[in-house]
């Protein structure tokens, strides 16, 4: 959205334009072809943020740039202290900047005292495992839990080894390997082109894998989205046996 | 490619191909997917009772994903589809779930219903894939017809059937009745 040529932030820029329902209508569903083309996954929470974090009224381009420094920031903190930095400390720590505090002025901000701070904490969005580990910590009257954190359960189970990349060579044979072994893979598709994941999972069903003494064909087990990333869960019926 | 689907294993190899083939659907519609069979019931199709599809199909809910869910999630991402069966009476309940979930969250694509004596062949026939086989839908699942499945994936196969399908469609065009 900071491209302000860009086709998408045209398209928001004609939502925001918008000034009454029929306006909005087509504008919208054209905003939601785009992000679809650009592999968003258009689901109700996803898009009820997109209409309170990023189309509220009277948001604009000054804006999206206030946002746009915010996100740079933080990603800049988090690389440098290695470290996942929660959103209202993250906000605090903010509201101390020069360059976030002019341009959250040029928003119409109140920068005095703590107004600031609130107005950030309340622009960020939590991260997703912070959010994640709130639902999944169970109450506990007799000692403070610490937040919950699905990777180390994940990495005990072992879930997260080797996603296999098509784009390597050798994948087919690792893809074997892995399912005469362990009964399950994981293939990594990076980028957006649906059409060739289609493809491949087409020709993963229909080809099959000679795991010594069998001929089989693996079974799609889950997909996962992970940004501009599909995750494609593999296993093996015949292995579980 | 052809692969057979046959042998002791064919119910749980059909059930498995099936979701694959409903899965690679949703990755990339077929701008036109047709479902030729006797009958169509509401046969679970991916298990998502894990979370296994959450972050793919999140406004679907933790549990097992339907035929009903797919066609209604498919027609929201744009694909027609050209549903024909030979038992349209026994078809009644999933139809009528059909309706209400398309009247619930309409798609942009179109669905329409045929009921037929004769069709020119049965099973699930996409841009790239066709299933070929007599199965038998239920709501407890597929089961295998009196004779294998088959599913192609070679271009030519698929023309072929597409062309066949396609014109039969266009000879039924009066007779088809749009959905919901």
């Amino acid at each position: 959205m900071q491209d302000m040529e860009a086709p998408l932030s045209r398209t928001v820029a004609e939502a925001r334009a918008a000034r009454t329902q029929n306006e909005l209508a087509p504008v919208r569903d054209r905003l939601l072809e785009k992000l679809a083309a650009a592999g968003y996954v258009l689901s109700w929470p996803f898009l009820v943020a997109v209409n309170a974090r990023l189309l509220p009224p009277d948001s604009g381009p000054q804006r999206d740039g206030l946002l746009a420094l915010l996100l740079q920031l933080r990603n800049h903190l988090g690389d440098r202290l290695r470290v996942e930095i929660g959103h209202r400390e993250f906000a605090y720590v903010a509201a101390q900047e020069a360059e976030i505090r002019a341009a959250a002025s040029m928003v119409g901000a109140n920068v005095e005292g703590n107004q600031l701070y609130r107005i950030l904490a309340g622009l960020l969005w939590p991260r997703a495992s912070l959010v994640r580990a709130t639902t999944e910590t169970g109450y506990n009257p007799f000692a403070t839990v610490p937040l919950g954190d699905r990777c180390l359960l994940r990495q005990a189970l072992r879930l997260d080894e080797g996603p296999i990349d098509p784009a390597q060579p050798r994948w087919r044979e690792r893809l074997r390997q892995e399912l005469a072994e362990a009964g399950r893979a994981v293939l990594r598709l990076d980028g957006v082109d649906r059409g060739a994941a289609k493809a491949l999972l087409l020709e993963l069903i229909t080809t099959p894998l000679d795991i010594g003494y069998l001929q089989v064909f693996p079974q799609v087990q889950g997909l996962a989205v992970e940004e501009q990333t599909l995750l494609l869960t593999l296993q093996l019926r015949e292995a579980r046996v | 490619m052809r692969r057979l689907i046959s042998g002791r294993a064919a119910p749980s190899q059909l059930a498995d191909t099936l979701a694959s083939l409903f899965l690679a659907e949703l990755l990339r519609p077929s701008p036109r997917l047709f479902v030729h069979t006797a009958w169509l019931a509401n046969a679970p199709l991916l298990d998502n009772r894990f979370n296994a599809y959450r972050t793919y199909l999140p406004d679907l809910g933790f549990r097992v994903i339907t035929l009903t869910d797919v066609l209604v999630e498919l027609s929201r991402r744009g694909a027609d589809l050209e549903l024909a069966v030979t038992d349209g009476k026994r078809s009644q309940a999933f139809l009528d779930l059909l309706r209400t979930l398309l009247v619930r969250s309409p798609g942009r694509g179109r669905i329409r219903l045929l009921s037929a004596e004769d069709l020119p062949g049965t099973g699930v026939l996409g841009d790239d894939f066709w299933l070929e086989g007599a199965f038998l839908w239920s709501s407890a699942g597929v089961t295998p017809g009196p004779t294998p499945a088959v599913l192609h994936t070679s271009a030519g196969d698929v023309a072929e059937a597409r062309k066949q399908w396609t014109a039969f469609w266009e000879g039924c065009a009066d007779d088809a009745q749009p959905l919901p």
